[in-house]
């Protein structure tokens, strides 16, 4: 059976041909200009004779073991990337001449995959062959902050992880009817477990400061930090950062082409059995209603209880107040929260039930 | 191997629902091979949504569409029998003329250039020009020359003359008769320009409310119906519009004009004992036709 069209491949890489400029220019200003700027500096501190093992190692850790600025801006842009390659074909119905045409929807999707992941690896492939270059140059003066095995093995983790944002991000654009909203939508999942975790720690915060001036604090901080662990843990976006919570290398590497590997299935049967005439809604299935409608009430409803919550803390004073009136003032900063909690919950399900309504009029 | 007058296109109960309204209903149509094949209905029909399911594009929800014999669902083989010239062409606005034909070199092992450029003799495009800068006629030639240069076996088209100019219209129409006579090509026509079809077709399905109505060849419809037209010198005392006999009626002052099947001498007595003076056959129109069918809201004939 044949997956791969030359076709179809001339016309996505003619669109994503200037993704590669946009992604490969964006890692190399952002990434390895900080790179070389940092390399720079420290010539500059060796030179001058002040040079600090320790001054610099903050900056190195940002780079290579934190999610960096222009790290998190390229995962956005891969995210839009990845939406636009399957999205771009809903606006102004183009899909129905690619549908049209004697390509079955397996080689098509395939193929624009294919495209996607290429100018991914490209890029960051690019940008890498430069770090490994700026590193040769400078081994002596680096090898104290790295090593090529340990840029080997950022650069793979890092790989993955692109392959699988783009690999999720195509699917649930072949979800939702819109161009660019699969890539919001995308966007948001990749990082909801982190996102609700820091949600939860901002609502349980007056639990925490009950607790905390009642002398039971580390029963409630262990059971947020189980949380947060559990977070990072399905959180494959996060792997590439060495955090406290973080899983062994190996396994998260192992974690990833599982992943990866179990999200390109459903990708192709979803967009083989995709119905064309509903591009345009906001999502393609009812059950993906059901699911948008919930899932923003609750993040938006938490989300305001949690600024409610920082608010009302501040206004009750209960850093400052008498220990015997914390109880009552707590009690009150949970009511109104609980209530902002349900009443935005569900005036934001009434307002996304009627988007998703004029999405499909 | 498919012979002259076998059924290039067989759409087999055919059933397609929208959210809020049901498409297509229950569809059964065949198209001869080497034969013109005129879809006609008011707006809402069902007319695009059966050429897209014909084309796959939509899938259906139940029932089956065969092309030259072989399920379109998901074929490639069967669709690269057919060529499509959509009422709006959604090109890719980036590309340039150039490399549309690229694409479709790399798409059809069929394509034939020097098709293409015999037709641009005619449709005159220049090739250095992006889709995007094309006026909405210009987009409609080069979908034609494009699909014409395939060499499909079956041409579908939906409302292929919006956005030409007369004269690119009566140069098409011509193009496709050559077509048809030359290649055999079957063609399959939704327009709502219905003189412009009744040169050309050889058979037409009404469809209205996702079902055919009446599908039949233009010279079969012309022997079967008649357009009669009836001059009374006073006011008759039968209610015209209300004899089962006529399918249709139009009256100014005392003259009538009526459709019907059974114009004999048993009916033109009774309308003589009525008053009839005067009675002639006029020319019947695939309007004619057309009207009757839709304002009946059945298959009339």
């Amino acid at each position: 059976m044949k997956y791969f069209s030359k076709g179809i491949f001339y016309k996505e890489f003619k669109m994503a041909k200037w993704f590669l400029f946009i992604l490969t220019g964006e890692l190399l200003y952002l990434f390895n200009l900080s790179f070389m700027n940092d390399i720079r500096i420290i010539k500059d501190a060796v030179k001058k004779g002040n040079f600090n093992y320790d001054s610099y190692e903050y900056a190195f850790n940002l780079l290579f073991r934190n999610t960096d600025t222009s790290q998190l801006l390229f995962i956005i842009s891969i995210i839009l990337f990845a939406s636009i390659m399957v999205g771009n074909d809903f606006v102004n119905k183009k899909y129905e001449l690619i549908a049209a045409l004697p390509y079955k929807r397996e080689e098509v999707i395939i193929t624009k995959y294919v495209v996607t992941v290429i100018i991914t690896v490209i890029s960051f492939t690019i940008s890498f062959i430069a770090v490994l270059i700026a590193f040769k140059n400078n081994q002596t003066l680096l090898s104290c902050y790295l090593s090529y095995g340990f840029l080997y093995e950022f650069y793979f983790i890092n790989l993955l992880i692109y392959v699988f944002i783009v690999t999720f991000t195509m699917l649930i654009q072949t979800l939702c009817g819109k161009n660019i909203l699969g890539g919001i939508f995308s966007g948001i999942f990749l990082i909801l477990p982190l996102g609700l975790s820091a949600l939860l720690e901002e609502v349980f915060r007056t639990i925490f400061f009950i607790k905390m001036r009642l002398g039971n604090y580390d029963f409630l901080t262990s059971i947020y930090n189980k949380i947060t662990s559990i977070a990072y843990y399905i959180s494959p976006i996060a792997y590439g950062t060495d955090y406290q919570y973080q899983l062994s290398y190996g396994i998260r590497v192992i974690i990833l082409i599982a992943c990866i590997s179990l999200l390109i299935y459903p990708l192709i049967i979803s967009f083989k059995i995709l119905p064309f005439e509903r591009c345009g809604y906001i999502s393609i299935y009812s059950l993906g209603d059901i699911i948008l409608k919930i899932g923003i009430s609750f993040c938006t409803g938490l989300l305001a209880a949690a600024v409610l919550e920082a608010n009302l803390t501040g206004v009750f004073g209960l850093y400052e107040i008498d220990i015997s009136l914390v109880q009552q003032y707590v009690n009150y900063t949970i009511f109104y929260s609980a209530l902002c909690f349900i009443g935005v919950g569900i005036f934001t399900y009434f307002i996304t039930n009627k988007i998703i309504k004029l999405s499909k009029s | 191997m498919m012979k002259r007058g076998d059924n290039l296109i067989s759409v087999i109960n055919a059933n397609k629902a929208y959210q809020y309204k049901k498409a297509l209903n229950g569809v059964n149509l065949e198209v001869e091979e080497g034969s013109i094949f005129g879809l006609i209905g008011p707006n809402g029909a069902g007319k695009t949504t059966l050429i897209k399911c014909i084309l796959d594009i939509y899938k259906l929800d139940s029932g089956e569409i065969k092309i030259g014999g072989k399920n379109i669902k998901n074929n490639p083989e069967a669709k690269a029998l057919i060529g499509y010239v959509a009422d709006e062409n959604r090109y890719f606005n980036t590309f340039k003329i150039d490399e549309m034909i690229k694409l479709y070199k790399m798409t059809y092992k069929n394509f034939d250039m020097d098709r293409f450029n015999e037709l641009n003799r005619i449709f005159k495009l220049p090739d250095d020009r992006s889709i995007g800068r094309l006026s909405k006629g210009m987009k409609m030639r080069l979908s034609l020359m494009l699909n014409l240069s395939i060499r499909p076996k079956i041409l579908v088209m939906d409302e292929p003359t919006s956005g030409l100019d007369p004269i690119a219209r009566k140069n098409l129409i011509q193009i496709l008769l050559d077509e048809v006579a030359e290649r055999k090509t079957t063609i399959l026509i939704s327009s709502h320009n219905l003189g412009e079809l009744e040169r050309i077709c050889d058979t037409v399905a009404i469809m209205n409310e996702g079902e055919i109505k009446y599908r039949d060849s233009l010279e079969n419809m012309k022997t079967s119906m008649k357009k009669i037209q009836i001059a009374f010198n006073e006011e008759p005392k039968l209610k015209i519009e209300e004899m089962k006999e006529f399918r249709s009626v139009e009256r100014i002052g005392r003259v009538y004009t009526v459709l019907t099947k059974d114009f004999n001498n048993q009916l033109i007595s009774k309308l003589e004992k009525e008053g009839m003076v005067f009675y002639q056959e006029i020319n019947l129109t695939l309007e004619d036709i057309f009207m009757c069918c839709i304002e009946k809201g059945t298959g009339v004939m």
